[in-house]
């Protein structure tokens, strides 16, 4: 059965010539059905044969990296791929091309960064030209109207003018005769800078300067490139000594100070420069620009098929590494797995890579004899895949053995749909599921984020999820937890008046049945139920929850043993499948004996308590089976406990074959391994090869101590079979416990009602008893009902959304664990590794 | 005889579900993945089915109205 037992594997040998090694390689990864064994796992990264085309590999990509984060940067689109064909470059001319465009874009980008920042420098000065020269032209002409003040109001104390930048010139120009020679320092600064710069400007010159500063705006740094606030200053102030000071801390402010002329004049001739230098610049760096642009757009255009080579050929050397290198160093030797449906591919493959490279041999390739474990390989089609990855994260199968991924398929959603059982709730799972694989294509492509990636990958479970669930929730008659009647009207009927079956006639008139409040509705036809699923007149009623715990417990039951039994049953097709019959009688037998003795019994008897209707108290039988075995119905007080007659002869049969399963499971199997060892170890001191008995053991490996050569501990052994005994024994116990969640989890989903028009109902009817009363008016009873509804809207959706999300993942967990402990560990050893081939097609990113 | 008969449809399906399976041709092996889960499938509905069906025919409690 595809997908039961993991593809059968065989290890290769293949002797490549090596000057065809990279071609015959290359052919072998477009294959990608042969996983290579590294012959030289004992040397270092860099002491192997093609460990400098590897750097060269690393090198190469880094120069794609950069080159896709200049053309991101640059917002040019990618081209996809043209053609499978790769580039016709070769690896040394694509390396040479690489290095060449790397240099190219290097030398424009260094270009177009000196030129950036010398357009972003004159910029700058262009706006210390301007400020500053309305600084010296503002405080110049208030120092005209000072003086010409002070003229009037001869030296009075009016003469302290408000502006406080005009008394400095003005006392400048009172004390020229003194020798200070007064200096200023023009520039820019960021504006966030400016206060403490100020500060210490004034700390470092004693209060002995003037700042001047007005901000500029948005301004682009020269240095970095990045757009500031910033602010133009200018700083005056007296001596040389204080000249060097402010220098210093405009260095330190990382302010960029601008030669700033005293003469108008010059200041005009200067500005007319610098605007005429900008133009130039601008033009100079609108050209480097395009051409930038182009380059760019050239390596866009082959960025794709550059990394996929590149990447390609990163792993062609990788594996070419994984080789022995022959004394002769003419040939390359490989071993590698491959799955034996895939040899007549390889072959070819390799047939075709010997007559294009035209050596004069070809690649031989043969099997290989080896005791080694093969990998694991299980060839799942997209709708299984998932399936296959939820058992693989438990454990990835052992080579060729059961493979519960094809049970999983059904019983995995049906378990979560046990627990999740809605018509509603499945419907709008389905709406969902039917979407992501409706437009699988598209979204196949896109980049999904985590969570809705995870949920694409499981698109077939949550599929296959959905319409299970829709299918128990007809079971449980359940839609949006209300109740359906799909199937039929209610066996159900008021017990004095059997053409009584409405509830909800009855409850608007109790008096039609008054027995119904109390005894309950009596069932027309005993022995033929609602026919499909729970029975309407259930819903609501007081013993609503009492009657589902029952069936949904028992249920629970009733399916944990079934599912247990199957992956006892799976357990039994290994051991043929491995020809260990050992393990057959000394472990399959007992444990389908131990499990069915006490529990598949227990499941008899809830079907035949169901069937004929007794009351018989299932605990106490089952307790007392243990208790006093022998005594089914208390000595003649509890008669109904009997179900069927030679009952308490039964039960003792089982007790005590369930008691003769347990060492039953625990001693034969290691005393006959022993004796087996002890016989073999004779054989070989008696001169026997041990040839034969490898051959017969070649193929199944299966059993404790088997092994080729290994020492026989029986304790060991011992040891091992006792804790498979114990865990089975206490596991039939703990593993059927354990299948009730399914009733707990399925409880809690049909009691956290969302949507529950019943209850709704009820708050409606309360609040319309106030309307009785005096008080009431009609407005008050709209607003009241207002209110309460669109609260209550706003409520449900939260809650639909919540239980849905919640209770989903809750259900699946809880499926996962059942199938991953209960079902797995009853034959699944999982124990195997994952054939991981070396493919093109599953190369990882650069 | 109602759960016979019921049974019998779910035995119906599961015969319906084999001649698609059958008839579908594709390779062998993949048809006996198909009718392994045809088979389990029409197991666990009709279990589901079967157990609410044989738990409803003679009630010990029964449904008593709330008021």
């Amino acid at each position: 059965m595809e997908l039961f037992r993991s593809e059968e594997m065989q290890l290769c040998q293949l002797m490549i010539p090596a000057e065809a090694a990279h071609d015959t390689v290359a052919a072998l990864g477009e294959v990608g059905m042969l996983q290579f064994k590294d012959l030289n796992a004992d040397r270092t990264a860099f002491q192997r044969t093609y460990a400098n085309q590897i750097k060269r590999c690393d090198e190469m990509a880094r120069q794609l990296r950069f080159f896709t984060a200049e053309v991101e940067k640059a917002g040019i689109p990618v081209a996809p791929r043209l053609s499978s064909e790769q580039g016709a470059l070769d690896f040394d001319g694509l390396e040479a091309k690489l290095a060449q465009l790397e240099g190219e874009l290097l030398e424009l980008n260094g270009n177009s960064d000196r030129l950036h920042r010398s357009h972003n420098e004159l910029l700058e000065l262009q706006l210390v030209l301007e400020r500053a020269a309305s600084f010296f032209e503002d405080a110049r002409s208030s120092a005209d109207r000072a003086q010409r003040e002070s003229a009037t109001a001869a030296y009075s104390d009016s003469a302290v003018t408000p502006d406080i930048g005009a008394p400095l010139l003005e006392s400048a120009q009172a004390f020229e005769p003194k020798a200070v020679q007064l200096g200023f320092v023009a520039g820019t600064i960021p504006v966030e800078k400016l206060a403490p710069f100020e500060r210490l400007l004034f700390r470092a010159t004693r209060g002995n300067m003037f700042l001047k500063f007005t901000p500029v705006g948005s301004v682009a740094d020269p240095a970095t490139g990045e757009r500031q606030e910033k602010a133009v200053f200018v700083v005056f102030f007296a001596g040389e000594r204080a000249r060097q000071k402010i220098l210093k801390i405009c260095e330190a402010f990382s302010a960029n100070r601008y030669p700033f002329p005293d003469d108008l004049s010059r200041q005009r001739q200067m500005n007319a420069e610098v605007n005429g230098r900008l133009r130039e610049l601008h033009t100079t760096l609108e050209a480097g620009d395009r051409l930038r642009e182009g380059v760019l757009q050239a390596i866009a255009l082959n960025l794709d098929a550059w990394s996929v080579q590149v990447r390609r050929e990163k792993g062609i050397y990788h594996t070419l590494n994984k080789l022995s290198v022959d004394v002769t160093r003419k040939v390359l030797v490989a071993e590698a797995w491959v799955p034996v449906a895939a040899k007549v591919r390889v072959q070819d493959a390799l047939r075709t890579a010997a007559a294009r490279a035209a050596s004069p041999v070809g690649t031989v390739f043969q099997p290989m004899i080896t005791y080694e474990p093969p990998p694991t390989y299980h060839q799942t089609a997209k709708q299984t895949a998932a399936f296959q990855d939820i058992v693989d994260a438990y454990g990835i199968a052992r080579y060729r053995e059961a493979n519960p991924a094809v049970f999983t398929i059904i019983s995995f959603p049906f378990l979560f749909a046990v627990m999740f059982g809605d018509i509603g709730h499945g419907l709008l799972m389905l709406m969902f599921a039917l979407v992501l694989v409706l437009r699988e294509r598209q979204m196949a492509k896109q980049d999904l984020g985590d969570i809705l990636g995870m949920m694409f990958g499981g698109r077939y479970i949550i599929l296959l999820m959905s319409l299970f669930s829709i299918y128990t929730g007809l079971i449980y008659n359940e839609m949006f937890s209300v109740v359906t009647t799909l199937f039929g009207t209610t066996r159900f009927a008021c017990a004095t008046n059997h053409k009584l079956t409405d509830a909800v006639a009855i409850q608007m008139k109790p008096e039609l049945c008054p027995s119904a409040f109390t005894t309950g509705l009596d069932m027309t036809t005993p022995g033929s139920p609602f026919v499909f699923g729970v029975d309407p007149a259930w819903h609501g009623t007081r013993t609503e929850l009492q009657f589902l715990n029952s069936v949904k417990m028992k249920m629970s039951i009733l399916m944990g043993v079934v599912q247990m039994n199957a992956g006892i049953i799976l357990s039994f097709f290994n051991q043929r499948y491995f020809s260990d019959m050992l393990s057959t009688v000394c472990e399959f037998i007992p444990q389908m004996i131990f499990l069915n003795a006490l529990f598949g019994y227990l499941c008899i008897l809830i079907v035949m308590k169901w069937a004929t209707g007794s009351t018989a108290d299932l605990y106490h039988t089952l307790i007392y089976m243990f208790l006093s075995p022998g005594d089914v119905d208390c000595g003649g007080a509890c008669p109904e406990n009997q179900l069927f007659a030679g009952q308490a002869q039964v039960q003792v049969f089982l007790l005590l074959v369930a008691f003769v399963a347990v060492p039953w499971m625990l001693l034969p199997k290691p005393l006959i391994l022993k004796k087996r060892h002890e016989k073999r170890t004779q054989q070989a001191a008696a001169g026997h090869s041990r040839a034969a008995a490898q051959t017969s053991g070649a193929h199944a490996g299966g059993g404790h101590g088997d092994g080729h050569g290994e020492e026989f501990e029986f304790g060991e052994v011992m040891v091992h079979q006792m804790i498979h005994t114990i865990e089975f024994v206490l596991g039939a116990v703990s593993n059927t416990a354990s299948y009730l969640r399914l009733w707990a989890l399925s409880l809690a989903h049909s009691q956290a009602r969302p949507w529950p028009p019943a209850r709704l109902r009820r708050r409606r009817r309360r609040r319309r008893l106030p309307r009785a009363g005096p008080r009431s008016s009609a407005g008050l009873r709209r607003r009241g009902l207002r209110s309460s509804t669109r609260p209550f809207f706003v409520f449900a959706c939260a809650t639909l959304g919540v239980l849905m999300v919640m209770e989903s993942l809750s259900a699946f967990l809880h499926a996962l664990r059942l199938h991953w402990v209960e079902f797995q560990n009853k034959f699944y050893h999982g124990d195997g590794y994952q054939f991981t081939p070396f493919s093109f097609e599953t190369l990882e990113p650069l | 005889m109602g759960f016979w008969l019921g049974t019998l449809i779910f035995l119906i399906f599961e015969a319906l579900g084999f001649g698609v399976v059958q008839f579908s041709g594709k390779p062998h092996s993949t048809k006996l993945l198909h009718h392994t889960l045809v088979g389990s499938t029409v197991i666990c509905c009709w279990m589901m089915w079967g157990i609410v069906y044989l738990s409803q025919m003679y009630p010990l409690v029964h449904p008593i109205l709330q008021g």
